[in-house]
């Protein structure tokens, strides 16, 4: 009997139409956790880091955490673990909602779906009844659409997770929605589910998630709902205005990236921020499987060129659909962030490479005749005009829907790409937050902010304030209560926004009953160490070097205005000291020792010579 | 072009079922009837129907008119002169995924309840009724022996023909284009060739009535309901009974030349009349039908068209008058053909009586003043949001900050002390975490998990969330349905389960106006909210307040019942 996993693992191959299920090796499971650590330990058995990633040897890996579903505070999540298309790193990309813990009721901890199908095709899983069905009736549809299609054909309370238009065009931008409007965002993992012409999967589950000791469980739980609940950020905050509540207070700190990273300072911000959207377009707060926080923004434009309803904006879509273009009509960044979920694609990516689009038209790189229409900062029309051009591929929304690494290599101006390894860069200036800056800069994924999200320390001081201008011991604050840290909670099953309220502590003491294996604080330190240096050395596999940890030219410049006017990324000095403490060498790469210490030794031969 | 005048008692607008029943029930009595058809008859909704005359799987309201029609169908061929194919042979509602089982045991408790023979039976038992269906996809079946199916085509038109014998006059390709009162209390209905008076006027148009609904100013909460339909080359007689299935999307039936008439597919609802059909849609209902009956693989397809089902909010027909001239028959949500003998019959009795007949009550328009916003749940019935005062005003508005949902309302609780501490449940502050699932089936099975529970978030909408369970009513409807002592007060004075008398009838569950009582599987039993002894989980662990443990009243156990009831549909399990 398992407690807190389910004990199998689902894998299905498109290419021959084969449905098999392997058993969970619990003891894989016990060092990599679950979620983000177990789906990647998988793929690395899968896969080796050197192949194509839009290929059908790239498999797509859904992963639930032992938490998934437990009914805990926040234990909604699920991840897409691959191959990135977008970046060519691995890929991790998480969604809340419905669908993770569904997975676990169906009796799963990870969904393999390896191979091609040659025509479109939809899963739908129903406990241990697993069919591949014919998709040709959903090729086409907006996942909304899909969903409630979906739950005709198979079960009304079926939870989907699909693919808009965006992602059965290969997008590298495209996420996988699931539960209407949540988006596995980033790194292109809806481009390989594409690819492998997988539009959705449906799945119904009437099981549960046994409970190793069911008291302390619900103890722990109480225990835990008491903090996030007394948390005057998680649910005081992010419930009155959603994630976008960061929005005026990242800006007042001359910290909000604006117009593809010109400044730091935007001065419409208070119109597109988090108490404009509560007072504007907010329907309803909701909340994701088992959340006391409810940071889901219900919305709706009701009327004009921009009506339309969904979920959102958030705090990254509204920055990046908002500010980084320049645009402050709140209607318009509405609309572009329903747009984005309407062909599933990355909100971030999205705004960010249209603002460097913008860029590029208005310092002449491109012309008017080749966008179709004047794309200029601020001009709101032309950026929505521009979303729905990228989500359809239409005309040079084929250019704009690889990303802005493309895009700006293309036009000869590399150095208007504001990201890391091919991701576009998030809502906080590396000028500004020397932690975000060096996390961005070594981030498995490419600058992200969810990989370790130091404003937490820089501006909230959680768990210890840490003036954002200050460097000293930021390397071993990135390195572990932010990136190792994000590493094991992003594989438990737990949301990432419960860490402003609870730590590691917390979690183990909800892990253990659960699965009766004893997770401890100590333990969940080297775990998430570990998953860091297993996707790092995926990496190095693929082809990466310490020459890729780096930023952009442009953020290495002084901030030209704002509160904060004159401050820099200073990462140089920082970078060896942080692969010191990492226990890499000067070339980024794990010693041997280190290895050892993690139980990775292995791996492929990435590790460093020189030990 | 001159306006031919004519004069009339009664003009039916329509010449589907119902439009030709009614007529042939008023000329019968002698009125002098003229009815008024926009294409031919039967083009509409009953000449694309399925055929199927059943009274099992109708909502409650509805069962008791349907038992009424069936009874006069054995009679009809005789009575009409024509042979209408009807073969009483029986309806099988199949099941083909556990999640639909149980719910179909419930529902087919809640249809015995009201006196209709229906019966759940097992896949063996259903294989032995019908032989030609595959074992492999199917778990067992609602089955309800008096129902049956007949020819649609040769129905409708022996009605017509015979209406026409009595004398009733006909206006076929006339579109009508105004209904008007006259200053003397009549009714002149107009169409481009013809002004015609009369004292009353039927609207059966099915789907088309709500434009002219619309000509005389009412909006009715009508849609269509498109579905597909074909048939096949002849074969031997492989199916004798009518079949549906549990997800509502297939329907077949074997004609009585030996063709397979089905259909279904996406069940789509329109706001206009559309009769397209498309591949994708008819290869769905082929590949259905294929997992569910025997060698259908080198069939034909002869023929395949659109089929119209107006429908309404509840599942049932709109009958009623909408000024003292016109009378409205339609939104028969495709039932139309198994109550049209019955329906024709009291309408007549209701023009020439001027009484409304008993059997019609539960058919008037007034049932939904208040359905604000009404929106089609996947389970295909309607669920409505509230009427105003129980969604907008509540709550909303009056704190302080502005943001409604972020202060939950003060209860001053200091002068209810009489009163029991039961669950109060206030929608404003709910965000569907689901928290309060979690926290009872932890609580009590021990494990997580989202079926067999206590309580249940239903969804109604995407910005509306309602938690749903026993409410503790005063009533105790569960206790009187109960025939096995399965259910007794406790010390607390709320009803609990005895699990060692309660057998798994479910009787019980359909009498439960909240939803408040499920059956689980694993202990076969039902299992209901007993307060956890006075210290519920779910109220603790709910994060908003949108549950509390307090001392509540008739006022509000009464607001609650109101919407609980109105949103069963929105839960997830059912």
């Amino acid at each position: 009997m398992y407690y807190g996993y389910t004990g199998t693992i689902l894998r299905v191959n498109l290419t021959h139409g084969e449905v098999t299920k392997e058993a969970l090796d619990l003891k894989m499971a016990e060092e990599f956790v679950g979620g983000r650590g177990l789906a990647s330990r998988l793929l690395c058995a899968e896969i080796d880091p050197e192949i194509e990633a839009m290929s059908p040897e790239n498999p797509l890996i859904f992963g639930t955490g032992p938490l998934t579903g437990t009914g805990a505070p926040a234990t909604a999540r699920y991840v897409v673990v691959c191959k990135a298309p977008l970046t060519g790193t691995i890929a991790c990309s998480n969604s809340g909602g419905f669908f993770g813990p569904e997975i676990k009721f169906a009796g799963y901890d990870a969904l393999i779906i390896e191979g091609e199908s040659p025509e479109p095709v939809y899963l739908w899983i129903q406990d241990d009844r697993v069919e591949i069905r014919s998709a040709s009736l959903l090729w086409g549809k907006t996942p909304v659409e899909t969903e409630s299609t979906l739950q005709k054909l198979t079960h009304p309370a079926s939870k989907i997770a699909c693919i808009g238009p965006g992602g059965e065009k290969l997008s590298l931008m495209a996420g996988i929605v699931n539960d209407n409007y949540r988006l596995a965002a980033r790194s292109g993992v809806g481009a390989l589910m594409g690819k492998k012409k997988l539009k959705a999967i449906a799945i119904r589950g009437t099981g549960g998630v046994n409970l190793a000791d069911p008291e302390q469980f619900w103890k722990a739980s109480m225990d835990m709902h008491a903090k996030i609940t007394g948390d005057p950020v998680s649910f005081g905050s992010f419930r009155a205005y959603g994630t976008a509540s960061l929005v005026n207070l990242i800006n007042e700190m001359g910290a909000y990236p604006t117009r593809n990273f010109q400044s730091d300072t935007f001065e419409d911000a208070v119109k597109t921020g988090g108490e404009a959207i509560t007072e504007d377009i907010l329907e309803r707060n909701r909340a994701c499987f088992a959340c006391p926080i409810s940071c889901t923004r219900v919305t709706e434009v009701k009327e004009g060129p921009y009506k339309g309803r969904g979920e959102g904006p958030e705090y990254e879509s509204t920055w990046s659909l908002g500010a980084l273009c320049g645009v402050s009509n709140l209607e318009a960044v509405a609309k572009a962030n329903y747009l984005c979920g309407d062909y599933g694609i990355d909100t971030i990516s999205t705004g960010a490479t249209i603002a460097c689009a913008m860029e590029l038209f208005e310092t002449g790189a491109l012309s008017e005749k080749e966008i179709g229409f004047p794309l200029r900062f601020g001009d709101e029309a032309a950026m929505v005009r521009a979303v729905e051009m990228t989500g359809k591929r239409e005309g040079f929304g084929d250019i704009l829907a690889d990303g802005s690494y493309r895009l700006a290599e293309r036009y000869g101006h590399p150095e208007f790409f504001m990201g890391v390894k091919k991701l576009e860069m998030s809502a906080y200036s590396p000028r500004v937050f020397q932690g975000m800056a060096l996390q961005y800069a070594t981030s498995n994924r490419g600058a992200c902010h969810v990989r370790g999200n130091t404003v937490a320390a820089e501006l909230y001081g959680i768990p210890r304030y840490m003036p954002p201008e200050v460097l000293e011991q930021k390397e071993e604050m990135v390195r572990r209560p932010f990136q190792n840290s994000t590493a094991f909670v992003d594989s438990t099953g737990i949301c990432l926004f419960t860490k402003f309220a609870i730590t590691h502590r917390e979690i183990c003491a909800l892990l253990a009953p659960a699965t009766g294996i004893d997770f401890n604080f100590d333990r969940s330190i080297v775990q998430g160490d570990r998953i860091w240096n297993l996707e790092r050395m995926f990496n190095l596999r693929a082809g990466f070097t310490a020459a890729d940890d780096k930023l952009p030219a442009r953020v290495s410049e002084p901030s030209p205005d704002g509160p904060r006017a004159g401050s820099r990324a200073i990462l140089q000095n920082h970078i060896q000291t942080y692969y010191q403490l990492r226990g890499w060498d000067e070339e980024g790469r794990p010693t041997r020792s280190k290895l050892k210490e993690l139980n990775l030794e292995d791996f492929w031969n990435v590790c460093s010579e020189h030990d | 072009m001159i306006m031919k005048k004519l004069k009339a008692d009664v003009i039916i607008i329509g010449g589907g079922i119902v439009g030709c029943t009614t007529a042939y029930n008023l000329s019968q009595r002698g009125a002098d009837v003229l009815l008024i058809e926009k294409n031919g008859i039967g083009s509409g909704a009953t000449g694309r129907s399925g055929g199927g005359i059943r009274q099992s799987a109708r909502v409650s309201n509805e069962i008791p008119l349907a038992m009424e029609s069936v009874a006069l169908f054995p009679g009809l061929s005789a009575e009409l002169g024509i042979d209408i194919e009807y073969t009483q042979s029986g309806n099988f509602r199949l099941v083909e995924m556990p999640d639909h089982l149980r719910p179909m045991q419930v529902d087919v408790a809640r249809q015995q309840s009201h006196g209709l023979d229906v019966r759940w039976l097992g896949v063996t038992d259903v294989l032995e009724l019908a032989p030609g269906l595959r074992w492999q996809n199917i778990m067992g079946a609602s089955y309800c022996p008096d129902d049956g199916h007949c020819d649609p085509f040769r129905m409708v038109s022996g009605f017509f023909r015979k209406a026409k014998e009595f004398g009733t006059k006909v206006l076929l390709n006339s579109e009508v284009q105004s209904i008007e009162q006259t200053d003397d209390g009549k009714a002149v209905v107009k169409t481009s060739t013809h002004s015609v008076q009369a004292e009353k006027v039927i609207i059966a148009a099915g789907f088309g009535s709500q434009e002219l609904c619309q000509k005389i100013g009412l909006d009715l909460p009508l849609q269509n309901v498109r579905y597909e339909s074909m048939v096949t080359e002849p074969l031997p007689p492989i199916l004798s009974q009518m079949f549906g299935v549990a997800s509502s999307d297939l329907f077949f039936r074997q004609t009585q030349n030996g063709g397979i008439h089905f259909g279904g597919g996406l069940l789509e609802e329109e706001d206009e009349e559309d009769t397209k059909t498309t591949r994708d849609n008819l290869n769905m209902a082929v590949a259905h039908i294929s997992r569910l009956v025997k060698d259908l693989g080198k069939t034909n397809l002869l023929r395949t068209w659109g089929g119209l089902d107006p429908s309404t909010p509840d599942g049932m027909p709109i009958l009623d008058y909408l000024n003292e001239n016109v009378l409205l028959a339609t939104g028969f949500c495709g039932h139309g053909l198994a109550l049209g003998p019955i329906v024709g019959r009291y309408l007549a009795e209701w023009i020439s009586s001027g009484q409304l007949p008993e059997a019609l009550e539960p058919f008037k328009r007034n049932r939904f003043d208040g359905w604000l916003q009404t929106k089609w749940t996947p389970s295909g019935a309607f669920a409505a949001v509230l009427a105003t005062e129980d969604t907008q005003t509540s709550g909303r508005g009056t704190v302080g900050s502005g943001i409604p949902f972020m202060t939950p309302p003060e209860y001053d609780d200091s002068e209810d002390e009489g009163l029991h501490k039961l669950l109060s449940v206030n929608p404003e502050m709910c965000t569907g975490c689901r928290m309060c699932e979690s926290a009872c089936s932890i609580e009590h099975e021990k494990m997580v998990r989202q079926t067999g529970l206590r309580i249940q978030v239903a969804y109604p909408s995407d910005d509306f969330f309602l938690p749903i369970m026993c409410i503790h009513c005063e009533e105790m409807h569960c206790m009187e349905a109960c025939v096995y002592d399965a259910l007794e007060i406790n010390d607390y004075g709320i009803v609990s389960v005895v699990d060692e008398n309660c057998i798994g009838c479910m009787l019980c569950i359909p009498a439960c106006p909240t939803g408040g009582i499920t059956y689980v599987d694993s202990k076969e039993t039902v299992v209901k909210c007993n307060l956890c002894g006075g210290n519920p989980a779910c109220a603790k662990y709910c994060p908003t307040q949108a549950i509390t443990f307090r001392p509540i009243d008739d006022e509000i156990r009464e607001k609650m019942e109101t919407v609980m009831s109105k949103h069963l549909d929105s839960r997830i399990e059912k």
